[in-house]
């Protein structure tokens, strides 16, 4: 990646160890993971994901008992597939796959991450803009609405994008900073949504819970009581929520600094936090909002309104606001990779410019638990190609870290290994309408797969 | 004032964490609780900023989880 002398100057105080394995000096205890993940795992997303359950006639027992076991997935994915080898490789993501894709090719991936990160954070900014159009009583887009419904929901999109969007160009250390104290306040606010929507609910038992949660399936279904989403659904949901960040390695990034693999447990405070408690109560929220409303529109600003009041307006800009921008950051810095000699600011405006966009149409807010799984599908396979290098290359007779070895900029085997089945799985979403997050797992084992084979093939003695 | 700042801030954490509780078993109204809960949100941001340190860590393209 290519960067101006700023840039280079601020990489050696905040960005070290990009290309050398992390030091044993700098290694940290699993204290400082745990703090990491409980935090960052309660976002502006958790608002729009859990209200999409209900919607989706998700049944009460399916989303407690299939959260609890699809997040313990997603945890042992963290702790037994990606901490091991970011403990022993200590590097980033895209220097270990750099190492075996080549360079070219790591950029391609990099800009597909960064234009999924766009639509991403186009989804925060439209759940920060819900909040933030209250106090103008902004009238909220329907949930199977694609297109604004009102200027004023454009005007206020584009204000609130305006402003991520040049913080994320100017001012990214002091949202860092805001993210880190609102983190721990946040956390508690998702939880007494829960607590207060379940009062409001005005039930005192299991059965109670679960014969106003069917009845608030009916109502948004229009007085049907069908599902999209059964217990294996809900399972890979939340399993495949972060897949990028497991499988696909991500991850990868954060515990190269990790002493042991075992802080790969830490995730589980993100987990049972922000995809456990967070969306069971912005699920409440959602079935208290019907019963006190009869809105079923899952609008994640007047839903925080309705519950606790002002400080949920603020939970809901703040958590949209922190998480936006340094996904909008991140686009940036790939779009910066493919386009040398662009500047960090313009190109993060840029990303934010395709966010803002993006987030004036709510239906990428209100698809997202599709979108999510598209974005697992995507990009989670690379990892595989990282898991299969790592374990099995030299056992079938295949030079680790081909493109280190041979200098190629793109390693073909990775190329069409992640092509294939990506390609194939998109035509099973977008051709023949089946969910996104059957795909992911799937993905990833004919990516590891065919990359050994298509390597074993080729043979990876010479530059390819 | 920086001690000060923290017991007060930890304070008002307390303060976020119970009242939802407190609703719950009947014990505040429910506006009632919504103020506390602004009253608290503002005390905490107003307070934290002067000893939460920062983070001075930027992220890298793969870095930090955000769902």
């Amino acid at each position: 990646m290519k960067e101006s002398p700023q840039e280079v100057s601020e990489s050696h105080v905040v960005e070290e160890f990009e290309t050398t394995p992390v030091p044993e000096r700098a290694h940290k205890g699993a204290k400082a993971f745990w703090g990491m993940y409980s935090g960052e795992h309660a976002a502006g997303t958790e608002f729009m994901i859990g209200p999409l359950f209900l919607l989706a006639g998700v049944s009460l027992q399916n989303i407690f008992w299939g959260l609890l076991l699809g997040n313990l997935l997603a945890v042992l994915s963290w702790r037994y597939i990606c901490a091991p080898i970011a403990t022993k490789a200590r590097f980033t993501l895209y220097f270990h796959l750099e190492k075996i894709a080549g360079k070219k090719l790591v950029k391609i991936y990099n800009l597909a991450n960064g234009v999924l990160f766009c639509f991403l954070a186009g989804a925060m900014i439209t759940v920060s803009a819900t909040a933030v159009g209250i106090p103008f009583n902004l009238e909220m887009p329907a949930f199977d609405a694609i297109y604004p419904n009102s200027a004023s929901f454009v005007i206020i999109v584009l204000a609130v994008g305006a402003v991520i969007s040049a913080v994320a160009g100017f001012g990214y250390n002091a949202v860092s900073r805001f993210a880190n104290i609102a983190s721990p306040w946040m956390v508690l606010i998702f939880l007494g949504c829960g607590i207060v929507a379940l009062k409001q609910l005005g039930v005192d038992s299991w059965a109670g819970l679960e014969a106003v949660w069917t009845e608030s399936i009916s109502f948004a279904q229009g007085g049907e009581l069908k599902t999209s989403m059964g217990f294996l659904e809900v399972v890979l949901f939340a399993w495949f929520c972060n897949a990028a960040m497991h499988v696909g390695m991500s991850d990868l990034s954060v515990f190269r600094y990790a002493k042991k693999s075992s802080s790969g447990w830490a995730t589980a405070g993100g987990m049972y936090v922000g995809h456990y408690m967070a969306w069971l109560a912005a699920a409440l929220m959602l079935a208290a909002q019907i019963k006190l409303t009869q809105s079923s529109d899952p609008v994640p600003g007047p839903m925080a309104f309705n519950v606790v009041g002002i400080a949920g307006i603020i939970c809901v800009v703040v958590a949209g606001w922190t998480t936006a921008n340094p996904t909008i950051y991140r686009a940036g810095l790939a779009f910066q990779a493919m386009l040398p000699g662009t500047s960090r600011l313009s190109m993060t405006l840029l990303a934010g410019s395709v966010a803002t966009i993006a987030a004036i149409f709510p239906a990428f807010a209100f698809k997202l638990l599709g979108f999510v799984g598209l974005y697992g599908t995507i990009l989670a396979p690379m990892g595989a190609v990282i898991f299969a290098d790592w374990y099995l290359s030299k056992r079938i007779g295949i030079t680790p870290f081909h493109a280190e070895v041979s200098g190629c900029g793109v390693n073909k085997s990775v190329l069409f290994a992640w092509l294939i089945p990506v390609a194939v799985s998109l035509y099973f979403i977008f051709v023949q309408g089946i969910t996104t997050w059957y795909f992911v797992l799937p993905a990833w084992i004919a990516c590891g797969v065919l990359f050994l084979v298509f390597s074993r093939m080729r043979g990876t003695s010479s530059a390819n | 004032m920086k001690n000060i700042c923290k017991w007060i801030g930890l304070l008002s954490i307390v303060v976020t964490f119970i009242l939802p509780f407190l609703f719950l078993l009947g014990q505040v109204e429910l506006e009632a609780m919504k103020q506390g809960l602004l009253i608290a949100t503002v005390v905490w941001f107003g307070t934290a900023f002067f000893w939460i340190g920062s983070k001075e860590s930027k992220p890298t393209p793969d870095g930090d989880s955000i769902l």
